[in-house]
């Protein structure tokens, strides 16, 4: 029995050998293809990736995080609909924002925050004061400071 | 913003220093051979203390940057300077080298190397590399702790994460004095390598090189390893921290040796701090101990277990203060016969999609590896590495089960989310056992052949008149 188990000790190790020197092209190839790939963009591509990939409008976040600090508190309000790639578009932009505007928090109630965002809707409908309202891409994002 | 290479890469020579100040000090190493042998472990022991020590002060809002790194080596380096010099030489430990071994591990080495340059240009990509654990990671940064509602407030779920991997990568980022969603990538590859050089010295005292070499080169070069390792989850993080508890768990059931003990400890205490699967797989590592161990390996398992419980304890406490709730499940519905069987619908597709994706063609060979070794060690009569391995797979899997079962999220979306990643810490963990379980056949027929030899030679010794007698 003992002779078996040492065949069959053996075989584990050409079953190991033979998965990585499988694997091991491979993986090397597709790390190459990612060095490549990501290689050529710059810091800020890099930054905006995340949104990128989900085809967000990074731009627009862009403009939002020029308007808050660390520490704030700001709302999103988003107009129901789909992004260009069909993401819900009050859902992707509220967890992007959550990330990419760190570290300002997001909270739920306008009416509670420093500041409200919002993408295809005029603040001015929202029924709170604001103190200064900018807008971006034409009027389909806006970034409203609460009075 | 981009952060500093040098900040980061300094920061982890200095994991590499706390790492070889704690292997006297928590006793993993108690002869200067055996520290020898065991440096390779520095790095991985390092990050992996850094790593509950950072998750822990940020409970209580102190940041861990390179300033408190460097504190940290200082405090360590007296007490660790003085068990040092107190240690005897000892015996030389048998760290077995072998030519297939060293390329194979060299080549797992070049492979992660490779790597590196990859992760270093990589950003963040997966979704929930992002929403999940860059948003946790970079607020512990931002804020140096849990003191905003971002840990605690539900739009910035899930929020029974806990925080081994962000807060090691918050301690990277004020390593680099910048939040770099790119750069931090290469402290994964850094993890990957440190992995990679622990299980290789935790192996190759135990097996032949050429079995801790491709084991080692078989894990990372499994396509899932370094692709879901790069999309900045912790399920790959897990794996490793699993992988390596089960192994030093699994060899002090073996050998009894108790320096295997303090490891086994901090991987599996990291480990529940790293997902709350953790637990899962840590408390099947130490049931399987106390199954395999019986009375003679009880106490140390014991002792094991109590310190894998006070690592996680803290998170525990945090968690219950604040309320934080899965959302997908409540373990305690496991212990409800009503809940299981109204649900019991859920079992058969969790059964099989956890069954499939064990069995991807993203994992390589590596559970037919681990299955060949258990057989391995079954027909060489070796029981107690195989019981081990036996009882932390089947617990682990029906764990994974079970969670699927469990879960009110629709089950073909959960599977389809998360179980692919979610077997990530069962393969892996087999994977590392394999060798354990093939060496033990391997060295038995070895001893037995090498027992068969010096017979037969006595035998035709004394069968053969000596010459001085003629």
């Amino acid at each position: 029995m003992k002779r078996a188990g040492a065949a069959a000790a053996a075989a584990a190790l050409l079953v190991a050998l033979a998965s990585g020197i499988k694997d091991y092209g491979g993986t090397w190839d597709r790390l190459s293809r990612q060095r490549s790939e990501f290689a050529p963009l710059s810091a800020g591509e890099r930054a905006q990736e995340p949104g990128t990939a989900q085809l967000l409008p990074v731009d627009a976040f862009d403009f939002f995080r020029a308007h808050v600090r660390k520490g704030e508190r700001y709302a999103i309000v988003v107009k129901a609909g789909s992004f260009q790639a069909g993401v819900d578009r009050p859902q992707a932009t509220r967890i992007f924002a959550r990330y990419y505007l760190l570290p300002a928090i997001q909270i739920a109630d306008p009416a509670r925050a420093e500041i409200v965002f919002t993408v295809g809707i005029d603040p001015h409908t929202l029924g709170i004061p604001f103190a200064a309202v900018d807008k971006f891409g034409g009027g389909a994002y806006y970034a409203a400071r609460v009075a | 913003m981009t952060g500093s290479l040098a900040g980061l890469v300094a920061a982890n020579v200095l994991f590499i220093v706390v790492g070889a100040e704690l292997l006297p000090l928590l006793r993993i190493a108690r002869t200067r051979a055996q520290m020898r042998a065991r440096l390779a472990l520095s790095y991985i022991v390092g990050l992996a203390a850094v790593g509950v020590l950072a998750a822990h002060l940020a409970l209580v809002h102190v940041p861990v940057g390179f300033v408190e790194l460097v504190v940290l080596v200082v405090v360590l380096a007296w007490p660790a300077w003085r068990r040092w010099r107190a240690l005897p030489s000892g015996p030389r430990v048998p760290v077995r080298f072998g030519i297939v071994g060293t390329i194979c591990f060299v080549a797992a080495l070049t492979l992660l190397g490779h790597a590196a340059r990859a992760f270093e240009v990589r950003p963040l990509v997966e979704w929930d590399g992002w929403a999940i654990w860059g948003m946790k990671a970079r607020a512990l940064y931002d804020f140096g702790g849990v003191q905003h509602t971002v840990f605690t407030s539900a739009p910035y779920g899930p929020l029974q994460h806990p925080l081994w991997l962000p807060a090691v990568e918050s301690v990277g980022f004020r390593a680099m004095g910048a939040y770099d969603g790119t750069l931090i990538h290469l402290q994964l590859a850094l993890l990957a390598i440190g992995f990679a050089a622990a299980l290789w010295a935790l192996l190759a005292e135990r097996v032949p090189a050429a079995l801790a070499g491709v084991t080692v080169l078989a894990i990372v070069a499994a396509d899932s390893v370094l692709r879901q390792l790069a999309g900045n989850l912790a399920d790959i993080p897990l794996a490793f921290l699993v992988a390596l508890g089960a192994v030093a768990l699994a060899a002090w059931v073996r050998d009894g040796d108790a320096t295997l003990l303090p490891l086994a400890a901090l991987f599996l205490g990291a480990a529940t701090l790293t997902k709350p699967e953790g637990m899962l797989f840590a408390a099947a590592a130490i049931v399987a101990a106390l199954v395999a161990g019986g009375g003679a390996r009880l106490r140390g398992t014991l002792f094991s277990a109590l310190a894998v419980a006070l690592i996680l304890l803290p998170w525990r406490i945090y968690v219950a203060a604040n309320g934080l709730k899965n959302p997908e499940y409540d373990l305690g519905d496991a212990l409800r016969p009503s809940y299981l069987a109204d649900r019991s619908d859920r079992f058969r597709p969790a059964l099989a999609g956890v069954w499939h994706q064990v069995w991807s063609s993203g994992w390589g060979l590596l559970v037919p590896f681990a299955l060949v070794a258990l057989a391995a060690a079954l027909l060489a009569g070796r029981a107690r590495v195989a019981a081990f391995a036996v009882v932390w797979g089947v617990l682990s899997f029906f764990g994974i089960v079970l969670i699927f079962w469990i879960s009110v999220v629709p089950v073909e979306l959960t599977l389809k989310w998360a179980a692919y990643r979610t077997v990530a810490s069962l393969v892996l963990g087999a994977a590392a056992l394999a060798p354990l379980l093939a060496g033990e056949a391997w060295l038995s027929a070895g001893d037995e052949a090498q027992a068969a030899f010096a017979a037969r030679l006595r035998r035709l010794r004394a069968s053969r008149p000596s010459p001085r007698t003629q």
